[in-house]
């Protein structure tokens, strides 16, 4: 170590002694030694934030929290500087959207580190995302406040706060204050929504105590909400989407219900303003060319991406929220897109029509993508990147994954197992999965001509079932090496040739399809399908339903989107 | 938020991390680098109300961060403040040196962040313990019950490692060192 190195080093520690510090400053005299002071600042920069936000990729261990409780420090003995103890960064910024600004009306941007006791506000259509040191995630949604934030407490002043957080232990939990109670938290995912007069707390995974100021306390599992607010203590109760329940109510088994005023293009960017992306038949190719969707479980909401080939080159995703019945559009199209390639020059992906090349993957919040057939691509060039999107931070990552990935093509079809955690994917060349935690492909099976199918996955019996060109297949995914395997249903011939939506019912324990006409439900046991006629259901996409079909859990029904100039539909089946 | 404003922000947020390194390297405490660098933007959007002209604005925040960690020092401790001048406004003049020829751009950051990654876990856990934990060399020490020389040299091997693997990055990158 040379003479400077030990100098600037002794200068970070603050145990310069003077004849030290004038030592370093006639060193820095010389052009090269400042050279190094700014490649040691830059350097002590970058590492504090940048391995900072590295770090907080993954759980710490208890032992680094030990050591920052630990990390007492000693004044040496004629120490020339005043030595104190740094704040430690608590947390980092890792996305911005719109103004996000500190309490003091800083701007932040992405990378910003937070140190204990800071706060961060968003503005109205903007939001941001902090990853804690410990791996919890916390998004701010617009027009948020979080007035105070440190490790462990996290004080809310106003505002939608959504937040995964990293399993703690019971004595040492996650705290979440609000002007109305606090939410203490173990280790799991929920969100805030506070309000002037309440806080309403949903929680998707876990529990989480609820308690009002000077009042009493809720436990609120999964799948549940409670409000609390002055006067009012908190009661656990199962979370609907309010104004889809609303809809529901009356309905009765085996109808059909249109939800009003609940076309997507009202939703859609603005032709005008995306002149190159709207190719030969514009936004309606969303659905109408070849295109799917899934269920988003945290959120209740279908989620819709399409398009592609020669009719639509917008790779925005769109999101039917049931909570309050409304289209929103998740993401931006690329303006200018990279037409003919799979991906843009902004790193997103390009439009394509999506087939059954969708799944919702509940674990890890986010949807899969691959395959399809991209916009402007003659020569239908196989769209292979494994992408996922990542709905809290409402970014596209291409996973870039190990192993035997599919050489995709049009007329795919896959599923999401939550048993595995892999996406079970088909297509003309075998059978595929794709294991979301190691980001790694296995190719099963070599099966030629297992194009144009639809997959739903029987959670109960751990079994996928595969429709399509009048046949249906299963694949046991209990066994040690999952096959094709053909199933000689009957009752379903005229279903089974078309491009139908299929998702399993599990409170029915059916497989139930539909592709127009009567909704089909699969018996698992006897392999019988039963049609249900019911007046009410809306025209069918000529080109197939595919994962615009979804079950609903917290509703008990099914979902549907056929046209972007047709509302959306529930169908409730018979029990 | 004014156009002029609007744009010397975004300005200012490119500078953000040259200039957080100033300031923390002088200061030595998150804590207090934040609260500067906030100042920084403060005097910013004030001197952007008056119409004052900025020509180069990363020196321009830096003359600002100097002359607040001055103020902050001669409120810490007053003795030390002749001495402390000197260096601040070597570093400063650093800096500007430096800033001028793009070294301390992203890639270089993005390069050091991914050598880190390659580097072995016990040289990973010194460099989180001094960067991320903040300690001091006399603490790393007692932390990992080693000698304080050892520390030292520790360090210096890391970093000397570290360099060698940011220039090969950006050299294969094309970007040189």
């Amino acid at each position: 170590m040379n003479r400077l190195q030990e100098l600037l080093l002794r200068w970070q520690d603050g145990v310069l002694t003077p004849g030290e510090s004038d030592e370093l400053a006639g060193l820095l005299e010389s052009a090269e030694a400042r050279e190094l002071l700014v490649d040691d600042f830059f350097t002590i920069q970058t590492l504090r934030e940048g391995l900072g936000a590295a770090v907080a990729e993954r759980p710490r261990s208890r032992r680094w929290i030990g050591l920052t409780a630990a990390a007492v420090l000693v004044a040496a003995a004629g120490a020339f500087f005043f030595l104190q103890r740094p704040a430690a960064a608590i947390a980092h910024v890792t996305d911005v959207r719109g103004d996000v600004v500190s309490i003091k009306g800083v701007p932040i941007t992405a990378g910003t580190t937070l140190l204990a006791g800071q706060g961060v506000k968003t503005a109205a259509a903007a939001a941001a995302t902090i990853q804690f040191l410990d791996g919890t995630r916390v998004d701010l949604g617009a027009d948020t406040t979080l007035d105070r934030i440190d490790s462990k407490r996290i004080s809310i002043a106003r505002g939608t706060t959504t937040a995964v957080v990293r399993p703690r232990p019971e004595d040492d939990p996650m705290v979440f204050v609000t002007p109305h109670g606090q939410a203490t938290v173990l280790g799991t995912s929920l969100r805030l929504v506070v309000e002037k007069r309440a806080t309403r707390l949903d929680v998707s995974e876990g529990k989480v105590r609820l308690e009002r100021l000077a009042g009493k306390t809720a436990l609120v599992e999964a799948g549940h909400f409670a409000v609390v607010a002055e006067g009012l203590d908190p009661v656990a109760r199962r979370s609907v989407p309010a104004k889809a329940a609303e809809l529901l109510r009356s309905m009765r088994p085996n109808s059909w219900l249109a939800a009003p005023e609940t076309r997507l293009r009202t939703a859609a960017p603005d032709p005008v303003q995306y002149p190159k992306i709207q190719l030969v038949s514009g936004v309606k190719s969303v659905i109408s060319a070849w295109s799917g969707g899934i269920y988003d479980t945290g959120r209740d909401r279908l989620v819709v991406w399409g398009g592609g080939a020669t009719t639509y080159a917008g790779n925005e995703l769109y999101g039917f929220r049931l909570d309050d019945l409304t289209w929103e559009r998740i993401t931006e199209p690329t303006a200018d897109p990279a037409l003919g390639k799979q991906i843009n020059n902004d790193g997103t992906p390009a439009c394509r029509g999506t087939y059954n090349g969708l799944a919702y993957v509940a674990h890890a919040d986010r949807m899969f993508a691959t395959g399809g057939a991209i916009a402007a691509n003659a020569g239908n060039v196989g769209a292979d990147i494994t992408w996922m999107f990542d709905f809290q931070s409402r970014r596209w990552i291409d996973m870039k994954p190990a192993g035997s990935r599919p050489q995709t093509q049009a007329m795919n079809c896959c599923a999401a197992d939550p048993a595995t955690r892999k996406v079970w994917w088909l297509d003309g060349t075998g059978l595929f999965s794709y294991d979301v935690d190691a980001n790694r492909w296995t190719k099963h099976t070599q099966d030629a001509g297992f194009l144009d199918r639809t997959m739903a996955i029987d959670t109960k019996r751990g079994r996928i079932i595969v429709v399509g060109a009048g046949e249906v297949h299963t694949i046991d995914l209990r066994a040690a090496s999952p096959t094709l395997q053909p199933w000689k249903t009957t009752g379903g011939d005229a279903f089974l040739k078309g491009r139908p939506g299929l998702d399993y019912d599990p409170v029915a324990d059916r497989i139930v399809g539909w592709a127009g006409g009567p909704v089909y439900s699969l018996d698992p046991n006897t392999g019988v399908w039963t049609a249900q006629n019911a007046p009410g259901a809306p025209k069918p996409t000529e080109s197939g339903i595919y994962g615009r079909w979804r079950y609903v859990p917290s509703l008990e029904a099914f979902v549907v989107v056929t046209d972007v100039d047709e509302n959306v539909h529930f169908y409730r089946a018979s029990r | 938020m004014a156009d002029g404003l609007k744009d010397l922000t975004s300005r200012f947020l490119t500078e953000r991390h040259l200039l957080m390194a100033f300031i923390y390297g002088l200061v030595r405490d998150a804590g207090a680098a934040e609260d500067l660098f906030q100042e920084v933007w403060l005097k910013l959007a004030e001197a952007s109300e008056k119409g004052v002209r900025i020509d180069d604005l990363g020196k321009w925040c830096r003359g600002v961060a100097r002359n607040l960690i001055l103020h902050h020092w001669r409120e810490k401790r007053s003795r030390t403040v002749v001495a402390d001048s000197r260096i601040v406004d070597l570093a400063a003049r650093a800096f500007d040196e430096q800033a001028a020829s793009g070294r301390f751009g992203s890639s270089r950051r993005q390069a050091l962040i991914d050598c880190v990654s390659s580097l072995p876990g016990n040289s990973r856990e010194l460099i989180r313990l001094k960067y991320e934990q903040g300690l001091s060399v006399d603490a790393v020490a007692r932390q990992v019950q080693r000698p304080y020389s050892g520390i030292m040299m520790a360090l210096s091997r890391v970093r000397k490692a570290l360099a060698v693997c940011v220039d090969k990055r950006l050299r294969l990158a094309g970007e040189g060192s």
